[in-house]
This record gives structure tokens, sequence and C-alpha cells, in this order.
């Protein structure tokens, strides 16, 4: 009877995350009509399998709780319904059964001889097979899905100004604050990534940084975290094999959506627990593991929101904090990780509005400029754009309806080894380990479900997904040990080859999904996009180039943001990152309101010659101007016009006899002692010398444009930001 | 040498000589439009459609040109000679460390003769399958011997033995291009089961690891660098071959695909399912017989044709939604490119070889018992091999596409299946692509109830007949048994005798109400003297064609049938001959007069 309490918590575990299953497929008769029924099932389980217990005064122990072979049936579940072959599925079914059948013989082969040994090299194969296949895959093109294109912009601008960020360029839209590295979390992905985007051309070795992020960075801390963990060789790597394969929500944010920053904080996440666990365990821990835990958390919390992941082990180590607090070590540590994070935390808040963000229903532009998720726009349909819908931005309340939703949506992503044998994994493991892991999965199961229906603006569903990479840790160990029961007996030996199955197609299935074979698609750059740059940089005759409408993916599906870079001319749209959650023009109202004069004041205000145009009603209105515009180039959903009857000019009102742009600041050389630029106006905006006084031109309600006076005439004054140190104690705030 | 062996080289010369001399009569399974060994070049297979790159390896290129005076099929000669040795050097080998009898020369050419013929007879010359199981067996062999050195700690010493492993392993990849990975495996298996049991030494890990890295590198290399073919524009909804019954495109987890099938798997399932099937039995026969008195070597080649038997059974006489999940289909998923390829005659193949082998090293100890096996084995493969009891394929018309330079790329494409399929139909197609092009593009004209009458069968599906004939896509007639049983018949009556090329019975807007089977015949009013214009037992799309001139099957809504040629009709009777649960709709009928 004691197979009851396990069959109690897998049933559960199936109500939970499947809601109705079919026998085979999509199509097949209805096993269980809907979660519910499952839930009943458990529940009466469970109240057996309790009056049992009572009545035998025994409880089961954890063994019997994890039993295997019991577990194993989920898998059996899952294969035979339709949870297979959803539209979402990590294994994409319905054929990938034959795939599974195929490797289970395989698996019981090797299982048979016990070559555990395989182990270590099959997850190096794995991750040299998953590297090669999406470099080969690349042909060359930069990967610019989503957020990588932005993430590629903040790559080339961290290798021209750090450390000195934030920084004003006055690439986008006249000027902009750079300041979103701490936000984004780019910084931690520019410190590992250094020697690459010092070394060579960003474009060039963008995607193997990515490669190597998601193929050599997460496995390698993996399989170090759990042979910190004093886990065998093989345990570990199997852990690490099992990282590479969480399912598809893991490459969902790695590569459609490009969000690096939580893709190399997930990346060093378990290293950190792990680190994290010795750190609370051990009393006297060694001075290179203090170190690599400094570095590591300090890395990792670049991504603001992984902090919140890593406390639940502040609770697990409270019954250790007597001792942590007499330990000189312990306490040093403490010190130093809260010393070097201080001052970006602090600037981070300061420059970024986070309470603002975090406490607002977020209507317009937001403060913070967090990571993209484009479902925002692939989902909310072009009708609900164009109404001016916040979608994700949103207030959120409480709702069990909507946190079971996001749970099912994320565990239908998940690999099946993880989602069944996360529970069993879990309560197999022992003191400290079985506290921490369970807290901290446990922690980011109800962010990722809960947690999204209260703050739907920080996109917590993204923790489900450090969940399953912590959680390969556990689960490692438990296949491990199921593997070496396998010569047990022919149950085991049954159980043992089906996870194994399901253990080696993890890896095909990805190298499917890095095929575009999946639900999800990532995108590299196409050729229009060259093809866009060098037209742009061919015809802009010292003028900007503007794209009309709301551009969010339609630069081959990633944002446009490198585009300034590639065409080496400075752009105007509505927004060349993520950070509008409704339809928006470049143009503001009040120009808008004085109709085509206005558009046209405006074009002449941010110094536009070139004019792009994608949506269909701005291809035709424009075209129907011949007088205004002409047609000089068209690819992909783009139509290039150039304006007619107009001469470049950067100045608005005043004399300059040079001006020169880069980066993060402009120079020129005024002629006359009042100069209105062409460039908008922050307060944190400063002169190299000290008697030209900067100031906001009022050029419309929403452009404050720079006034210079009191310039010395026929000297060069260069136009920047302050340094990050007066930003962060002097007054100057982001507007 | 010894009077034996001078016989039994004078007999396997005679054998090949006689193969290479006479050719055979046996058409080719595949056109392509190359033979450079440095080259890729396309490939289509005639019977199945299987269609992708393919390159002949430089050794067989070197020896087809001096083969080429007196063979019309230079490469699957040369492959059949390097088979056959193969097989001879692994009796051979068999014969000294695995059989606990001597195999003379003579007799064990007379195995690997058989053997060879046998895989030759279960295949038909398919130029794929044989290449890629050419230097299997002697890449087995030398992993055995390999194996057998390294285990001995004799590994270091033997460098002549490796390099020269390196190159069968070499030749073996790039003569199986795309499959190596699979004759890898195959070789491997094959050469650590015979290895004989030796309890004092073990194979070392490293030994292992060294003998694997110099078989799957190579293996590996060629299968991935294999490039995409061309593919013509298809447009979206398009398909080249019939389709499978199962929902969208099952896509590989390794590797580029094709936007669309390419292999006909019907016709994989018709050609191979008597062989598989076959040798399964044959194999339990020996079983039967052989077990417990047969050598443990000859046990496991037996074990193995069983396994390639099942397998291949499996793939061909599952249902395709079975079948998609059977080791076959899902193995060729594990490769680059492996589903623009069927498997099946090649796991037949090897199958058979494993037969022939065991079947024979079993039996081997008497000289009259070999001579009824190897005789049983190729009769039982000539008499179950269907590609030769199917009519179909002595008619080798495509080709005459292949004489013609504009049409050559048209033959060796995806589209040979639509082609094929049509074939039955219209017989000229092949040498009339661009009529029928010109033809399918051609807007059709409604028939109207003035110029003639409509009646149907069964009696009471004659309701809204009319519609027919209302020049209105809105309005239908339909079977109205909300099923298609096969015994539907709509019959239209012209008052005058009218020529007709072509005829739409276009569903409208009821896009699931297609006829699933049709026979049009047309003629005189009595429907056993009318001709048969169009048959298709299932209903697959309008003949279609992409700008630049390749067939593909249009949507399956799209009811267009072409025929052969003008026709002079009094009545055109059209069945629908399959089953359905949708009803069968005509919006609107049309004709190509």
């Amino acid at each position: 009877m004691y197979f009851l309490a396990p069959v109690t918590l897998l049933l559960a575990l199936i109500a939970l995350s499947t809601g109705t299953l079919r026998l085979w497929d999509l199509n097949g008769p209805e096993l269980i009509p809907a979660g519910r029924y499952a839930m009943g099932i458990a529940i009466l389980t469970g109240v057996t399998y309790l009056l049992f217990s009572i009545r035998k005064r025994k409880f089961p122990s954890r063994e019997e709780l994890s039993e295997p072979r019991v577990w194993m049936l989920g898998l059996l579940v899952l294969f035979v319904t339709d949870w297979i072959c959803r539209p979402y599925a990590f294994f994409q079914g319905p054929s990938i059964r034959g795939e599974l059948i195929l490797l289970a013989i395989v698996a019981y082969v090797f299982l048979k001889r016990q070559s555990y040994a395989v182990m270590p090299l099959a997850a190096v194969a794995t991750a040299l097979f998953l590297f090669s296949t999406f470099i080969w895959l690349s042909r060359g093109r930069v990967l610019i899905s989503d957020d990588h294109a932005m993430f590629l912009f903040r790559l080339r601008l961290l290798k021209e100004n750090f450390p000195s960020i934030p920084f004003w360029s006055p690439l986008w839209n006249a000027g902009f604050d750079a300041r979103d590295f701490f936000a984004t979390g780019a910084l931690n992905a520019f410190l590992i990534a250094s020697p690459l985007v010092y070394l060579f051309d960003i474009e060039k070795v963008y995607n193997i940084i990515v490669a190597i992020f998601i193929w050599l960075l997460t496995p390698a801390c993996t399989y170090s975290a759990a042979r910190m963990l004093h886990r065998p060789r093989e345990e570990s790597a199997v852990a690490a094999l099992l990282v590479m394969c969480t399912g598809l929500t893991w490459y969902r944010w790695a590569l459609t959506y490009g969000t690096m920053g939580f893709l190399v904080s997930t990346a060093l996440f378990p290293l950190a627990v792990g680190l994290s666990l010795r750190f609370i365990s051990d009393e006297a821990p060694r001075i290179r593991d203090l170190i690599l835990l400094v570095v590591v958390v300090t890395l990792m919390l670049l991504w603001s929101l992984s902090g919140i992941a890593l406390a639940p082990l502040v609770i697990v180590a409270l019954p250790y904090a007597s001792r942590i607090l007499r330990s000189r070590r312990h306490i040093l540590t403490i010190l130093v990780v809260i010393a070097i994070n201080l001052p970006w935390v602090l600037m981070l808040w300061k420059v970024s509005s986070v309470s603002r963000f975090l406490s607002s229903d977020a209507k317009v532009e937001t403060s913070v400029q967090v990571e993209s998720n484009p479902r925002a726009t692939s989902e909310a349909s072009q009708a609900t754009l164009s109404q001016g819908s916040t979608f994700r931005h949103k207030k959120g309340e409480l709702s069990i309806r909507k946190s079971l939703d996001a749970w099912q949506q994320s565990a239908g992503a998940l690999n099946p080894l993880i989602l069944v044998f996360a529970i069993p994994a879990l309560i197999s493991l022992h003191g400290l380990l079985r506290r921490g892991f369970a807290a901290v999965t446990t922690w980011l199961v109800l962010l990722g479900t809960v947690g999204v229906s209260l703050k739907p603006q920080l996109e917590l569903d993204r923790m489900i997904v450090m969940a399953a990479v912590i959680v390969c840790i556990p689960v490692g160990q438990f296949l491990m040990n199921l593997f070496r029961l396998s010569h047990h007996s022919r149950s085991h030996a049954f159980a043992s080859s089906i996870a194994g199955a399901f253990l080696f197609t993890g890896p095909l299935s990805t190298s499917a999904i890095l095929h575009n074979r999946s639900f999800d698609h990532f995108h590299f750059a196409e050729a229009s996009v060259d093809e866009l740059s060098e037209v742009i940089k061919r015809n802009a005759q010292g003028g900007r180039a503007l794209f009309t409408g709301c551009v969010m993916h339609e630069l081959s599906g990633g944002h446009l943001a490198p585009l300034a870079l590639w065409s080496e001319t400075p752009l105007v749209a509505s927004s060349y990152a993520h950070n509008i959650w409704r339809y928006e023009q470049p143009v503001p109202k009040s120009y808008l309101s004085l109709g085509e004069q206005g558009i046209q004041d405006f074009f002449d205000d941010m110094n536009v010659t070139l004019v792009l145009a994608h949506e269909p009603e701005h291809r035709r209105e424009l075209a129907s101007r011949p007088s205004r515009y002409t047609e000089l180039w068209r690819g992909g959903r783009f139509v290039l016009f150039e304006r007619l009857g107009y001469k470049a000019s950067y100045v608005l009102e005043g004399q300059t006899s040079s001006l020169i742009q880069d980066h993060n600041s402009v120079s020129l050389t005024p002629e006359s002692t009042r100069v209105v630029l062409k460039f908008r106006y922050f307060p944190f905006l400063t002169t190299d010398i000290p008697e030209c006084s900067i100031r906001p031109y009022p050029a419309a309600p929403e452009l404050d444009l720079i006034e210079l006076t009191g310039c010395p005439l026929g000297k060069q004054v260069t136009i920047q930001s302050i340094t990050p140190k007066e930003r962060l104690f002097g007054g100057a705030h982001s507007p | 040498m010894t009077l034996r062996a001078a016989i039994s080289t004078v007999v396997f010369s005679f054998v090949t000589a006689s193969f290479i001399l006479l050719g055979w009569h046996i058409p080719f399974c595949e056109l392509s439009i190359g033979d450079d060994p440095r080259m890729w070049f396309p490939v289509v297979n005639t019977y199945f459609n299987a269609y992708h790159m393919w390159r002949i390896d430089h050794v067989a290129g070197l020896f087809a040109q001096s083969l080429s005076a007196w063979s019309a099929h230079t490469f699957i000669s040369f492959s059949l000679v390097i088979f056959c040795l193969g097989t001879y050097r692994l009796v051979r080998l068999l014969s000294l460390s695995a059989l606990s009898y001597t195999i003379s020369p003579l007799t064990g050419w007379l195995v690997s003769i058989g053997g060879t013929l046998t895989v030759l007879a279960i295949t038909g010359p398919d130029a794929v399958t044989l290449s890629s199981l050419a230097w299997l067996p002697l890449l087995s062999v030398s992993i055995t011997v390999l194996a057998t050195v390294s285990r001995a700690g004799l590994a270091l010493g033997a460098a002549p033995l490796w390099l020269l492993a390196l190159f069968v392993s070499v030749e073996t990849s790039v003569a199986a291009n795309q499959l190596a990975p699979l004759s890898a495996l195959a070789a491997c298996f094959l050469g650590l089961a015979l290895l004989p049991p030796n309890d004092d030494r073990t194979l070392s890990r490293r030994g292992l690891c060294t003998i694997l890295v110099l078989v799957w590198v190579p293996a590996l290399y060629s299968s991935f660098s294999a490039p995409p073919a061309p593919f013509p524009d298809y447009p979206q909804l398009a398909h080249v071959v019939p389709d499978d019954g199962l929902e969208g495109i099952i896509r590989p987890l390794v590797g580029l695909d094709y936007p669309l099938q390419v292999v006909d798997r019907g016709a994989v399932q018709r050609l191979y399912i008597g062989p598989s099937i076959a040798l399964m039995l044959l194999v339990g026969c020996c079983f039967f017989m052989a077990w417990g008195s047969s050598p443990r070597a000859s046990r496991h080649l037996l074990v193995g044709a069983f396994i390639l038997g099942a397998v291949a059974s499996l793939d061909t006489a599952l249902p395709e939604r079975f079948a998609v999940i059977a080791p076959l289909m899902s193995a060729s998923r594990l490769l680059p490119w492996g589903t623009s390829l069927s498997l099946t005659p090649w796991a037949l193949g090897l199958g058979a070889w494993f037969l022939c082998m065991g079947a024979s090293t079993w039996m081997v100890s008497s000289s009259i018992r070999i001579v009824v096996a190897c005789s049983v084995a190729l009769g039982f493969c000539v008499a179950t091999q269907s590609a030769w009891l199917h009519p179909e394929i002595w008619k080798k018309p495509v080709s005459a596409l292949l004489e013609d330079e504009s049409l050559r790329k048209v033959a060796i494409s995806p589209s040979l299946g639509t082609i094929r399929t049509f074939e039955s139909s219209i017989p000229t197609l092949y040498s009339d692509l661009e009529t029928f092009k010109t033809l399918s593009q051609q807007r059709m004209r409604s028939i109207s109830s003035s110029e003639a009458r409509l009646e149907t069968e069964p009696v009471g599906n004659g309701r809204g007949l009319d519609r027919v004939a209302d020049q209105s896509g809105h309005t239908r007639w339909t079977s109205n048994r909300n099923q298609q049983l096969g015994d539907e018949l709509l019959t239209l009556r012209f008052l005058h005798s009218t020529p007709m090329r072509g005829l739409e019975l276009d569903p409208g807007e009821y896009t699931t109400d297609f006829p699933r089977g049709l026979a049009v015949r047309g003629g005189p009013c009595r429907e056993e003297e009318a001709r048969l214009l169009g048959y298709f037992p299932s209903w697959q799309g309008a003949l279609s064609f992409t700008p630049n001139g390749f067939p593909f099957f249009g949507s399956q809504n799209d009811v267009r049938i072409l025929f052969e040629r003008e026709e002079l009709v009094e009545c055109v009777f059209i069945r629908q001959i399959s089953t359905a649960p949708f009803a069968w709709s005509v919006a609107e009928a049309r004709m190509i007069p």
C-alpha cells in the first residue's frame, strides 16, 4: 500500500500540470476530462493511504515516497497521452515517440552494461553538437531575434563606454539616456564576454558569445555546482546534460527573446546556489570558494531580478545564522558582496525610477527598460496594439486561475524528466541540500505562477525556467540512482530505460528547436538588413533617417537598435527597443495635431532626410506625395523615401562651423552666442567648457532641444553626459 | 596457390565477369544527372521518389571508368565486387576465429557470391543502397581485426592495420554519404559481435574509443556534409507524392530538410512489405531449425537478420500513424536528410545478407546444403521482390524525359512522384508536360443546364442537382449522406456530342467535401462502353505546375481532371470510389472544351 503515497503525489502533479488529457493525440478520446478529476482521484488515493497509514501507524520513508518505478509511470502517462503532442511541448509529438522507443532500447543496452562512464562523454558531446549546430545554422548571419538586437547594441556601447555608464547617446531619437545596462543585466553578459568583445568585432562573435553562454557556461556551472556539492562525476554530467535540455521555454528566452541578462544569471544560478549552500554549511570555507561566491553572486545579481531568486537561501541560512555571524570569513564575504553591488543598485534605483515601475500601472514609456516579451505583440492582436492596450503591464491581482494557467503553460514546455522527477528528486535529497533546493525551487515556482498574476510587468514566468535549471542537479542525482538500480530487477531496468530514453532524446529535441522546428522561432539577420544599413548610410546626407509608425520586430524579427551603428547614421523611431507597450508614433501629438505641416515641422526639427515606412498605409501615404518624397529603395517590409526640398542641418537656430557626433557626445564649434541644436535635452547633459551653459529649448510640449548660450565663438564645445559619480550623488534625474 | 583456391578464384572471376559483361535487365532505381566522383548531384528514386544529393566515392569513380566499357551499371558493379570481396574476407575471418570448422576458399567464394546476389535480388539495382552497403563487410572485418589486435595488447605495433582500417572507414562513409552513420553502426555491431569470446582479455576502453572514433568521425562528417538538393519553388499546401494521411509534415530532429514530403510512403510499403515479412519468416524458420546446433557467430547473424526483418516489417506493414514511430522512420529522423531517403531497402538488404551469411556459415559443413541454402535464399528473395512483380516498374517512359534536356530537370526532381502518380490516367504526361501545364492554367467554363442534364445515383441524392450548373459557387449539390461510401455516381448527359479536354467538380466553399476517389468515364451514354478518362483511387489534388514547370498536386479541394486528349462525349460518368466521413459536394461543374 505504500506505493499509494507517491501515486498520490504523481496524480496531484498530473492534475495540476496537464488539465484535460486525451489518449495518444489531440483528437484522441478523453482520458481525464479535466484536472479536477485527476485531483479527485489523487485525494481519494491520498485519503485511502492516510487511513492505511494511521491504522498501521507507519508513514512512508523518503525512499518509498521517491520510488522511481512509480514516478516513471508519470513519464509513461505523458508518453501515451496528447501531452506530448501539444504545440509548445519540448518533445514534439506524435513522431517523437519513435525516437523515445528507439533510444529506450539504446539506453537499455548501455545500462545493462553499466556503462555510466558514457555520461560525461554524452554531456560533452551534447554541448559540442548543439553548439556546432547553432553556429552552422547561423551561416555567418548574426542572431538578431527580438532583444538580441538590443543586446548586440548594448555590447557595442559598453565596449566603447564602460565603465562610464550611464551616459547620453545621440544615436537614437536625437539623443537618449543609455542607462538600461543595469536593469536588463547586460553588464553580466558584457563582463563575462569581455575578452571576445574587446578582441573582435561584436557582430562577428555575437553568435559565439550566445552559444558559449547556453552550451558552455550553463552546463559548466551546473556541473561545477554538482561537483561542489560532492556529487559524483556521472551525476554531475547527467545534470549538465539535462540543463541543456530543460525545455522549450529556456530556449524561448535564450534564443527567441534574447534576454541575455536573464540567460547569464540563470546559467550562473546553480553555481551560486551550490556556493551559497557550501557557504552556509562550511564552518571554515575555503578562500577560493568565497572569492568564487562573490564573483558569481555579483555577476548573477547584475540582472537585478535574480536577487529575489536567491532570497529563500537567507531563510535556509537562519538556523546557521549565529555560526555565520561569528565567522570572520563569512562576515567579510557578505560585506564584500554588499560593497560591490550597492553602488550600481543605488544607481539603478536612482536613474531608472524602479519604485515607480514596480508600483505603477505603466501606461506609457516605462522608466525601467525591462527585457522584452514578444508575446506582448505576438499574442495581442495588431488591433489591440493600435487601441493602446498595455497588455502585461496592467496592474495584476492574485488569481488562482491565472496562476494555474501560468503553471500549466510553463509545465507543458518543460522536459518531462524535470517535470515528473523534480518532486522525488527533491524528496530523496538529504539535510541542508534538500532544504536549500526545495526552498529555492518552491519559491521560484510560486514566483512563476502566483507572482505572474500579482506583478505581470516583472515577467516572473521565467522563474519557472530558473526552477527547471536549478532542479537539474537533484534530478541528475535521482536519475543516476535509478540507472544504478537497473540491474536489480526487470522493472527497474524498464524504468531506467524509459528515463534514459527521455534523457537522450533531450539533445535531439533541442536540435529540432535550433532548426526552428518548434513553435518558437528565432531569427538571424537577413540580407535585407545589410542592404538597409548600406542604403541609409549612402543616402542620409548629414541628416537622420526616421521610421514611421510603430516598429517593433520588423528588422528580421529584432529591434532596430543596432541599425544606427551599422548604418553609421543617427535614427529616429517610436522605439528602437522594446520599451513601449502600445502603438506609438514617432511624431509627438502636438505635431500631429497640426496635420501635414506639423509632421514636416517635426521632420525638420529632427533633421530627417530619409523616411522609412513599413505599414502599408504609411507607404501609400508617402508614395502619394511625389513632391515631398521620392522612393529610393525597398526590401523586406520597408520602403525608403528621401525627403525632397529639405537641406540637412543639426542647427535649428544660430550658427556652427562644424558638428561631429559619436556614440556618446556631440562636438561643435559655435559661430554665434546662442545655438539651438536638433538634439534632445536631458538634465544630466553638460559641456566641456564651463562658461558655455546648456539648457532646454522647448520646441514642442513633448520635445526639449538643446540650447547653448555663452559659448566662446570659434572654440570647439563637446556636449556629453555628466560622470556616473556626479549622476549618482548629484541632483540630475532622468526625465 | 592451392588447387582449391585457384578453382575458387576462377569461379568467382567468372561469375563477376558474367555479371559485368551481361549487365542485367533490371531497371535502374535512380535517375541522376551526374556521375562525377568529385561532385554532389541530385538523385531521385523512380520507385518511391526519394530525392537527395549523392556523390560517388573516388575509388568507385576510378574503377568505374575502366569498367564502363563492359557494363552499363559500372558503379553498381563496383559496389557488388567490393561487397563480395568484403563478404569473402568476413567468411574467412569467421572461419578462422568464430567457427569451429574451416571454410575452404571455394566455399567462401560461393557463400560471398550467394550473399551478394541475395542482396542484389532483394534491393534491386538500387545504387544508393548498394553503395552504402558495399564497404560494410570490409569495415566489419577491420573492426574485428582491430579489436582483436587491441585486446591482445598489440595495437601500437599494428600501424598498417589502423591505416588500412581508416581507408576502409573513409571509403564506407564516402560511398554511403547520408547513410554513413547507419553503415558505421551496422559495422560496429557486426564487428564487435563477431569478436571471438576471450575470458582472459577484454577490449580496453581506450582501444574501443579509438576504433569508434575511427569509424564514426568519417561517417558523421560524410553524413552532415551532404548539401541540399535543388528544390523547386512549390507553393504552400503543394505536395508531390500522395498524402500519407498524417497531420502536417514529419520533420527530422537533426539536419536540414525539405519543406514538403518527398518520399512516397505508400510506394515504399507496397514495394517492400512482401520481402520484409518473408525475411522475418525465413529467419524464424532458420531459428527453429538451427537454434542449439548453430555456432554463436551464425546465431548472431541470424538474430541481426531477424531484427532487421522485423523493423522493415514494422515500417511497411503498420498503418502510417504507427509506422511513423517504428524504428526505421524514427532512425531516419535522426540522420541528416534521412527523411528524404527510405531506409527500408537498406535494412532489407542488410537483413538478407545477414540471413545468407548466418544460414551459410551454419550449414557450410555440407557442400550440398550450402548450395541448397543459397538457392533457397536467392529464390526467396527473387520471388518476394515486389518490385519485380509490379508491372509498372518495367515501363520506363521516364527515360524519355531524360533525353530532353529541358525536361531533365523535371525528371530529376521531387515532381517525378507526381508524374508517376498521374501516369495511369495520363500516360503521355511524360512526353507532353508543356501541354498539360498550359491546360492546367486554362480557365474552365461552367457547364450550363441547357447543354447537359445531370443525374445521380443512388436514388435520393438528386435534390439540388441543378445547383451544379447554376454558375454559383455558393450553392451546391451534395450526396446528402454526410459521408462518402464509394458508390456515388454523378452523370452528365449532354444534349449533343461535346468535345472535352478536362473537367472540374468544384466543391466551392465546402472545402472538405471533395471526392476522396474518382473514376471518370466518358463517351457514349452506356457506362460500360464509355472510355476511362481518369482514375484516381485516392484523390490527391489537381495536376498543377510551378512557374518553372515542375508538376505537383494542388490542394485536395481543387478537383480538376485533365484528360489525355480531347474526347467527344455524350455522357460523362463520374464515380466517387472512396470512403470518407465527409459528404461529397459539387458547387459548380466546369469543363475545358
